[in-house]
């Protein structure tokens, strides 16, 4: 009996073990392999082969439903990333962006060689400092010693951990250098967002408008009450029902915490919903009278059957139809991740293309629209499980260098693009597409290659911008209608970075505010339907003043001053006192003007002959 | 005697029977009983932790905290009053449909007929509810659906007034439909055989004395089914405070949010999604108390009234 019962305590122990080992990996010391330290004499990257010869694979997790890099298993790109580094890449990425993937990673000690997260994301910055992550600067001393001398010193800036570590490597961090070297070669940044409109139905509208009043320009259909007045217009007149979207905003997904909808973050730079107050101060914008404005705007355009309820339901593939299928009128999201719908429609119905549109306040304040410079959109990470640390220093050393962007954007010189050495105009050398890669863009065959940046993780997009005569990688078709969603609107378009600015991520308080913020939006992202879809103006009122009740107590005001603490702090490191243009007098904002709901449209890009439309 | 002498020694049938019982013995030590150990995270402060062991060992004790923190968020009450409401209402309707349907199908001379509708009646079963939740979103979509032109036809709606079927107002009657839908059939199953069992004798006696197709239902089907029913129920009674998870998650937006949201959406959401583990496991240690509870005295009570029970 006594042995029986000794079984099973065993069999007990060795589940309860087995269970909890899969449980949690613990907290892991870095360990620094004692391979042999690289030299300074060649790049990391060309040393790879002199102590170890082997090729070896990689997991490398990005945090990112939609990442999807079509050349990953085997492309030109590819290849040449395993040739130069002898890593072999294999990636892995989530179903959906709620974060689950990612947590059950780290609570199960399951973290794989590379991560990569969302740059502004808590996990990043917990997980450098609980000893999850191998610091780039000591990797780089041991095995990629030229490494970080390419880093921008403002990348180890805004990125530092609290024991003045970099624990990674950005994309989409827009340096000042590039900034200026992409402000001299005359070109401007486009908008993140836009207010799109079907250009036919706006046509139309204009000349009835003329029709009836000569002295009527497009002007007065950019104020909240023309904007309401032009959409009536069109539903009624082109007989669109009340299940159709006639203004549609991008999906609401519950899940995204992150960055609240964009669709409302849009609307409130064309509302001007102050981000910093006039003494210069970091503002809570759900507070903002124009943000009440704003929420009452949709709301009317909800009770005349403009906006419809299922806008709050739908996900980004079913707008995505809707814009294939030239439902909206109006559109407000971020163009860029339409593209190929825009595009698909356009081609079957080019004289109702969408177009970007200015709307204003009711004040008719002229609206700042921020551009797509950032600092930082996701985050890559060499963990402390990964077993070469070595090598995927080097793999990152690589890609970093220009020879790397090279090759993630065009791929292999010779084959697919010519390469004129760098000079003051293009600091990175100026691209060309070979007729062989241009053949296949017509032949929409391009995707073979593996380029093009869909290796987004180490990506710097100025590095693209620059290199291009135009300031824009025009490929194909589909990027010049995605550039003429915009370009318009560039005049109204402002440097954001300064607004990006870096939290204290040293503050005890730093993970209870990143929570608070993502448990704002959520709450932001459930009153917004609800506001939207009161019955009345008085009710949608209410609703929202019920809403910044509920933001109160959950405590925004403490993580407005928390955050308010750190961006005064960020702009007197910069010697800044203001990061909006609107605040400050010598940015030029008060000589802006608005002369056409189209904006400028000088600015569009007619597409050349030989650009296959398809 | 010498007892070991009356032992029965062990055949091969025997040893391979233990090894299978004891294969499930081991799954539910590790799957059920080792997680366990977990529970203690609900009375730790270990929310937002990276290490989910060390939180479950080093964080500190806080007591009942994480139980006061969801018996006072409003979004656990949203979430407690649509898992309580949608299970009561789903015991009137969801939880007699396959018994009625299997009375129904029981009641069919055509075999091939049978064999077909309960070919197609099981098939939905079959499709996980990523995909069939897909489609009725498809299905329903206001814009470009097939429901609202329908609805419209039989005068239920109109364009002027068009009706949101993914909205918050329809969404418990949506599930229990696409739940109906897809369980009746296959739920129905196990009652069939039920019935399949039954004594023949006893059908053919009740002809004899004049008994009709419903009341040989009434008075001999029922009756004889009603041990597998009673079980059924009661097993529904300790599920009150449990929903299939992926019918609302995939059914779930932020119209719905206030009618769609239910413990284990919550729980899931809280727990892996926003990483407040311990605040998760109070979450889950309730719904698990709750739920024996629900079972032992519903159990209690059916034994006291029809003499049944499942333990």
């Amino acid at each position: 009996m006594k042995k029986r019962t000794l079984i099973f305590l065993l069999i007990a122990v060795m589940a309860l073990s087995g269970a909890l080992a899969g449980c949690g990996g613990g907290q892991q010391e870095l360990v620094y392999p004692d391979y042999p330290q690289a030299s300074t004499d060649t790049e990391s990257w060309e040393q790879w082969e002199d102590y170890d010869p082997t090729h070896i694979t990689i997991d490398w997790y990005v945090d990112y439903s939609s990442f999807n890099w079509a050349g990953a298993e085997s492309s030109i790109v590819s290849d040449m990333i395993e040739e130069k580094t002898g890593i072999k890449i294999n990636f892995m990425k989530p179903v959906t962006d709620d974060g689950t993937m990612l947590n059950t990673l780290i609570a199960g000690g399951k973290l794989p060689d590379v991560i990569t997260v969302l740059a502004n994301g808590a996990e990043r910055v917990q997980l450098a400092e609980e000893g999850y992550i191998y610091p780039i600067n000591e990797l780089s001393k041991r095995w990629a010693p030229n490494f970080m001398g390419r880093i921008d010193a403002e990348i180890s800036r805004y990125f530092n951990a609290s024991d003045g570590q970099l624990y990674g490597i950005p994309s989409h961090f827009y340096t000042t250098k590039d900034n200026e070297s992409y402000e001299a070669q005359g070109h401007e940044l486009l908008s993140n967002g836009a207010i799109v409109a079907r250009k036919d139905y706006l046509e139309a509208y204009i000349a009835y408008k003329k029709s009836q009043d000569a002295s009527w320009t497009d002007v007065q259909a950019t104020t909240p009450e023309g904007f309401v007045e032009m959409c009536k217009w069109v539903k009624s007149n082109y007989g669109l029902s009340n299940t159709n979207p006639t203004v549609c905003l991008a999906p609401f997904e519950t899940t995204n915490t992150l960055t609240g909808n964009k669709a409302i973050n849009w609307l409130m730079e064309y509302f001007n919903v102050m981000p910093e107050d006039a003494e210069g101060n970091y503002t809570y914008q759900y507070e903002d009278e124009r943000f009440l404005e704003m929420m009452l705007f949709l709301n009317e355009l909800y009770s005349e059957n403009l906006i419809i309820s299922n806008n709050f339901t739908t996900s980004t593939s079913q707008v995505g139809s809707y814009i294939q299928n030239g439902l909206p009128f109006v559109c407000v999201l971020s163009p860029q991740d339409y593209a190929g719908n825009f595009k698909e429609w356009t081609l079957k119905n080019p004289s109702a293309e969408y177009v970007p549109i200015l709307l204003t306040n009711k004040d008719g304040e002229v609206p700042q629209l921020r551009s797509l410079a950032g600092n930082g959109y996701r985050f890559s990470m060499i963990t402390a499980n990964c077993k070469r640390p070595d090598r995927v220093i080097k793999l990152f050393d690589y890609l970093w260098s220009e020879e790397g962007q090279r090759l993630l954007y065009y791929g292999v010189e010779g084959v697919t693009y010519t390469y004129t050495e760098a000079d003051e105009t293009y600091p990175y050398g100026k691209m060309e597409w070979t007729q062989e890669v241009k053949d296949a863009f017509n032949n929409n065959t391009h995707g073979a290659y593996g380029m093009l940046n869909s290796f987004v993780m180490l990506t710097n997009p100025m590095f693209v911008n620059l290199t291009q005569e135009q300031g824009y990688p025009f490929n194909n078709y589909t990027s010049y209608v995605n550039y003429n969603l915009k370009a318009a609107l560039s005049e109204y378009v402002y440097n954001h970075q300064i607004l990006e600015f870096p939290l204290n991520t040293t503050d005890e308080q730093y993970g209870d505010m990143i929570t608070l913020r993502s448990r704002l939006y959520q709450l932001w992202i459930e009153y917004i339907p609800k506001i939207v879809m009161a019955k009345d103006q008085a009710a949608s009122e209410a609703m929202y003043r019920e809403g910044l009740d509920y933001a109160d107590k959950y405590g925004y005001k403490s993580l407005t001053n928390w955050m308010n603490e750190a961006y005064l702090k960020y702009k007197s490191d910069l010697g800044v006192q203001f990061g909006y243009p609107v605040n400050d007098a010598s940015s030029g904002y008060k000589d802006l003007k608005i002369t056409s709901i189209f904006g400028d449209a000088s600015k569009y890009v007619s597409v050349p002959d030989d650009i296959v439309k398809q | 005697m010498d007892s070991k002498k009356i032992r029965k020694k062990w055949t091969s049938r025997d040893v391979t029977l233990l090894v299978m019982a004891g294969l499930s013995v081991v799954f539910l030590l590790i799957f059920a009983y080792a997680p366990m150990f977990g529970v203690l995270l609900a009375f730790k402060d270990g929310d937002y932790k990276l290490n989910l062991l060390g939180a479950i060992t080093d964080a500190p004790w806080c007591g009942f905290d994480n139980f006061k923190a969801f018996l006072l968020d409003p979004n656990f009450a949203d979430a407690i009053v649509n898992t309580i409401c949608l299970n009561l209402i789903m015991l009137v309707i969801n939880f007699p449909a396959p018994i009625l349907f299997a009375l129904l199908i029981n009641e069919v001379r055509s075999a091939r007929y049978k064999k077909t509708v309960q070919t197609i009646t099981n098939f939905p079963h079959f499709i996980s509810w990523v995909i069939f939740g897909g489609l009725v979103i498809a299905l329903t979509d206001m814009s470009t659906g097939i429901f609202n032109p329908i609805m419209n036809a039989l005068g239920l709606s109109s364009e002027e007034n068009p009706v949101n079927l993914q909205g918050a107002e329809y969404f418990w009657a949506t599930v229990i439909i696409t739940s109906l839908i897809k369980g009746v059939g296959w739920g129905s199953i196990v009652y069939i055989a039920a019935i399949s069992g039954l004594d023949a004798d006893m059908y053919e006696a009740a002809e004899l004395d004049g008994a009709n197709r419903l009341q040989k239902a009434i008075y001999i089907t029922l009756p004889g089914i009603a041990p597998t029913i009673t079980v059924f129920l009661l097993l529904s009674i300790s599920g009150m405070l449990s929903n299939s998870f992926d019918q609302f998650y995939i059914l779930q937006n932020s119209l719905n949010l206030s009618r769609s949201e239910v413990l284990t959406t919550y729980i899931y959401k809280t727990g892996l999604s926003q990483r407040r583990y311990s605040y998760a496991s109070a979450l889950g240690l309730f719904n698990s108390v709750v739920s024996v509870v629900l079972l032992i005295l519903s159990n209690f009570i059916s034994k006291r009234a029809t003499g049944r029970g499942i333990f």
